[in-house]
Order: C-alpha cells, then sequence, then structure tokens
C-alpha cells in the first residue's frame, strides 16, 4: 500500500503519528465497541449513528483528499480504488465502493465494528441496529472525494450489518448530508497544544520499549480481509479525530440537554480507558512478541507501569510520562501530548474543567494491571477478569491535576489507592 | 543457531540444554486471547535448530511472516499462525478469525500437531491443520 505509507509520518519526541495530516493511532475492538457503545447510551441509537457517520465522514474527508492528491490520482475511478484499498489497511474490513456523483452503494466485509460486535456479542445477544458508522462515513467521504463534491454533500447509513446478522453490510449512499462546519484538526494544530517533551522516572527503559514496538507496529499488514493482527490481537490503525469528536460531540450534548447524566457519560468514556488498558495493553504485555522484544514478564509493578507506558508511546497515544511512582500507593502520570487536548483546543476552545477522559483513566488501569494480576499464573484477559477487576475491585482514585484541555501546560493525573 | 527450552539463542551460536534428547512440545492450554479459544499455548523444551524448523514448516506450507533476532512468526495457509519466541521458548498458536468457534480448539490441537512433526524431524505426511474448516 505504497501511497497511504508515503501520507505516514510522526512527531517522534511528542509520540505521535500522523497520516498526511490527520492524527492517527492503534486501538483493538473491545476499546473501539465500547467507546461506540457509550455513543449509543447517550444520545439513543439512531443519533449515535448521525454522530458517529459524521465524525467518520469529517476525519475520513481530511486523509482521503490528502491521500488522492499526494497519489495523483485523478479519476473518480482511481480515487475509489485508492479509498478502497485505505481500509483494509487500517484494518477496517473491504467496502466495494459503487458510487457516482449522486451517492449509489457500497457493500462491505468485515468491517471492523460489525464483524468484531458479532464475534464478541453475537452469540448472546440480538443486535436490531447497525454498527458500521464508521465504514459509512468513510464512504460518504470517499465518494465526495472521488467527484470532488462539496463537504457535507452525501450522507450514508447502512440498511444492513453482519451485526445484526445479516450476510453482509450494505451501505446507501444519499444526497443531502448538510454541510458540516468542523475545523480541520490536523498535525499543525496538534502542534500548537503539545508542550516540549518531558522526561520521567525510568526514561531510559520507557523509551527503548516504546521504540521496538514502534519498530514492531510499523512492520504490521493487513491480511487479504483487511483484518491486522499484531500481539494476538486485533487492532485497527484509527484516525484518532473520529474518537476525540464522537466523545466530545456527545459529551456536549448531553451536557446541554440531559446535564443531570453528564456525569455518567463522562465516566462512561473514561472506561474505555479501562477496556483498553485491560485488553489491548495487558494482551500486549502477555503477547510472544512483547516476550521476544521485551523479555518474560515477571509481573513487578514498576515493570507493569514502566511496559504500560511504553506501550502507550508505541501506540501513538502521546508522550506519556511516570512522573511519580510508589508501588502500592501511588502514580503520578503525565503527558506533554497526548491525542485528546490538542483535539479539544483546536474544536472547542479552552475547557472550564479537565477533559482527557482516556488518558487518567487508563492511567488508573495501569495501576489496576500492576497491582491486581498475577501474572506469574497466566491469567486469562477474558471478560470474567475485567469485570472482576474493574467492576467489584477496583482500588483506585484518579484526580486530574493538570489538564492541557483546560489550558494548563501538560496533563497530569494522580493515582492513589482507594480511602489513602 | 539452535534455540528451545530455556537456553537463550543468540546468532551463530549453537546453544541448548546439554544432555537434551531432541525437542519436545508441551501440552496445549489456553492461552490470553483477544478472542475466545483462538491463542493458544505451549513450549518447546530442548534444544533445535531454528532453520531446519523453518525449512520443515515451509515444507508444510506455512510462511515465515516474521522474522525478527528473538521471535519466528509462521503463517499456514489457511491464516492460523505459529508463534515461537527463540529466546524462552515460548509458543502461541493463533488460529485464524475465520474459523468458526467450534472448529477453534480442534485446530488448535491440529497445529500443535503440526509443530510437535516439524520439531521432532518427522515426515511431512498430511498436514493435520488443513481441512478443519473455512478459514
Amino acid at each position: 500500500m505504497q501511497h497511504i505509507e508515503q501520507l505516514l509520518s510522526a512527531l517522534p519526541e511528542h509520540d505521535l503519528t500522523f497520516l498526511g495530516s490527520a492524527p492517527y493511532v492503534y486501538h483493538c475492538h473491545h476499546f473501539n465497541l465500547f467507546h461506540d457503545q457509550t455513543v449509543e447510551d447517550a444520545l439513543g441509537e439512531d443519533e449515535a449513528f448521525s454522530v458517529r457517520a459524521q465524525a467518520a465522514h469529517d476525519a475520513s474527508r481530511q486523509l482521503l483528499s490528502e491521500l488522492v492528491k499526494s497519489a495523483g490520482a485523478e479519476t473518480p475511478a482511481e480515487r475509489l480504488e485508492l479509498a478502497a484499498a485505505t481500509l483494509p489497511w487500517m484494518g477496517h474490513g473491504k467496502l466495494e465502493l459503487m458510487t457516482d456523483a449522486g451517492g449509489g452503494r457500497a457493500r462491505g466485509s468485515y468491517l471492523h465494528y460489525g464483524f468484531t460486535w458479532r464475534e464478541k456479542y453475537g452469540s448472546r445477544v440480538r443486535r436490531r441496529h447497525p454498527a458500521d458508522a464508521f465504514a459509512a462515513g468513510y464512504a460518504a467521504a470517499a465518494t465526495e472525494v472521488a467527484f470532488s463534491l462539496a463537504p457535507g454533500s452525501l450522507r450514508a447509513t447502512e440498511p444492513a450489518c453482519f451485526a445484526c446478522r445479516e450476510p453482509a453490510c450494505e451501505i446507501e449512499i444519499t444526497e443531502g448530508g448538510g454541510h458540516s462546519d468542523a475545523s480541520l484538526v490536523d498535525k499543525e494544530a496538534f502542534t500548537q497544544h503539545v508542550a516540549a517533551p518531558a522526561e520521567g522516572v525510568e526514561e531510559a527503559a520507557v523509551a527503548k520499549i516504546a521504540a521496538g514496538l514502534k519498530d514492531f507496529l510499523r512492520g504490521l499488514d493487513g491480511d487479504e480481509r483487511g483484518l491486522l493482527q499484531g500481539f494476538g490481537v486485533y487492532v485497527t490503525r484509527h484516525l484518532a479525530n473520529y474518537y476525540d469528536q464522537t466523545a466530545y460531540d456527545t459529551i456536549h450534548r448531553v451536557e446541554k440537554e440531559r446535564p443531570q447524566v453528564a456525569g455518567v457519560v463522562e465516566s462512561l468514556f473514561g472506561e474505555s480507558g479501562h477496556v483498553c488498558v485491560f485488553y489491548t495493553f495487558g494482551g500486549i504485555l502477555a503477547s510472544p512478541e512483547w516476550e521476544a522484544l521485551v523479555g518474560p514478564l515477571r509481573g513487578e509493578p514498576e515493570e507493569i507501569v514502566v511496559g504500560c507506558t511504553a506501550i502507550a508511546r508505541g501506540l501513538g497515544f502521546g508522550h506519556w510520562t511516570i512522573g511519580e511512582l510508589v508501588p502500592g500507593e501511588r502514580l503520578v502520570m503525565r503527558s506533554t501530548s497526548n491525542y485528546e487536548a490538542p483535539f479539544y483546543r483546536n474544536r472547542y476552545g479552552r475547557s472550564e474543567k479537565p477533559r482527557c477522559y482516556f488518558f487518567s483513566n487508563a492511567a488508573r488501569a495501569f495501576m489496576q494491571l500492576a497491582h491486581k494480576v498475577d501474572w506469574s499464573k497466566r491469567p486469562r484477559l477474558d471478560d470474567a477478569l475485567y469485570q472482576s477487576l474493574f467492576k467489584s475491585d477496583l482500588a483506585w482514585d484518579i484526580e486530574m491535576t493538570r489538564c492541557q484541555t483546560r489550558g494548563d501546560a501538560l496533563t497530569e493525573v494522580v493515582v492513589t489507592r482507594h480511602g489513602s | 543457531m539452535k534455540a528451545g527450552g530455556k537456553a537463550p539463542a543468540r546468532a551463530g551460536c549453537s546453544v541448548g540444554p546439554s544432555g537434551d534428547q531432541g525437542p519436545r512440545l508441551s501440552a496445549l492450554e489456553p492461552d490470553t486471547s483477544c478472542w475466545n479459544h483462538l491463542n493458544w499455548r505451549c513450549s518447546v523444551r530442548g534444544a533445535y535448530e531454528v532453520e531446519a524448523l523453518e525449512a520443515r514448516l515451509t515444507e508444510r506450507g506455512l510462511a515465515v511472516r516474521c522474522r525478527h533476532a528473538a521471535l519466528r512468526i509462521f503463517r499456514h495457509p489457511d491464516g492460523h499462525e505459529i508463534d515461537l519466541v527463540l529466546t524462552t521458548g515460548r509458543v502461541q498458536l493463533r488460529v485464524d478469525i475465520g474459523q468458526p468457534e467450534d472448529q477453534r480448539t480442534q485446530v488448535a490441537h491440529a497445529l500443535h500437531g503440526t509443530l510437535s512433526e516439524a520439531l521432532e524431524g518427522r515426515g511431512e505426511g498430511q498436514d493435520p491443520a488443513k481441512g478443519q474448516g473455512q478459514a
């Protein structure tokens, strides 16, 4: 996938990665499904699909506009082909785009959200509403870019979804999406809201592991279905603006329309940090790749926190550092850059309160993995263990003491043992 | 280069537990998995030649997907993978996600058999991981 790889760039000192000007990160399906479920819980299925498809549309249009320009793709057919080839590279499955300037349809196979939802929940839950809002927004954006249409000319729905036990995903693209007035949050905008990278505790170890992980991730190839496997988990190379726009638009809507439940929604977006650290970070720590790159896991708290901090950098989450670690008692995590604050500041301005929900709750999950998991027993990181660790036995409180969304120089969270 | 057991493999060196009687694969057990019944764990005990193992697995239709100083990942034509940590002998067998859930355990055992045969240098025979369902 030469054209997309030519667009890869980074702000290496900030541990941020970009496709053209669009920030991207690695997240696995456990996080992705939980994040989108939170949008649905907050807004209801129909409105949530619109919010998610709009965010996907905006983020994908940013990427695809630059991609066709970079690749010199002139004709609609060339551009559609390029868009169809890019989605599998991102680990999102495959889309066959059958569209013209008036819209059309797309057929999806192994689309990330629908396919993984059915794999994870399909045997227990009958889903009745479509899951692939990201692919829908992507298809609308791809068609707009292919036919040089104005932003928001098209919209997309998903009348049939694999998650709903349909044989395949069907997406319909129609005219009349409405103008999107979202400002572009790009690499340049990111650089305005990150601080000079600082060193933290065990900096040399963190940096060395992170460098190894980045090298390894760069070598990952998707398979013929558009699935991307690494460290024993299935991951996506996902557009960070999608996560940020869906999370913050959802929270702002709830704050405006139903402020009494805003705290619950904030907590759920925070919990997505627990989900990510438990499944993705935990899966990486327990993987043979980790054993080969770093060494067998001993399970000491310092080792887990150092490892998790390095993983965050490796996945493109930003320059996370350990400010202070007292095993069994306290962790201070800092980030001079992450993928939440620059988006917030560029899109919405300065917040009155801290809003790095993912970062702060991920730090709490570091401590839970470091102290409550007996790694020597090779635990299975399954739903039962997740429920036990993060629903009934969560031993840590967090306080966001500084946050770049609020205008602070850096973001800082203090994690302390319950009742201390 | 030899690897296996607790003896770390180093490029250009032949290492392995002294007096071993050839490599053996431990019993299969479930491993941490992103998905139900997809990842399985075992370990290699005893010394073996990495290059010879590669050759035997290649004869059985597997390809080397990752060649790292401390790691090999072999990919089966049906999408399954064998991850082998050269420094510790740990093995993770990854059944392809397209495999129906009720067949995953069977496929994992078949992959275990394939690897075991390749380690012991036994003949190609029929690939036991083939024909276990649509990947």
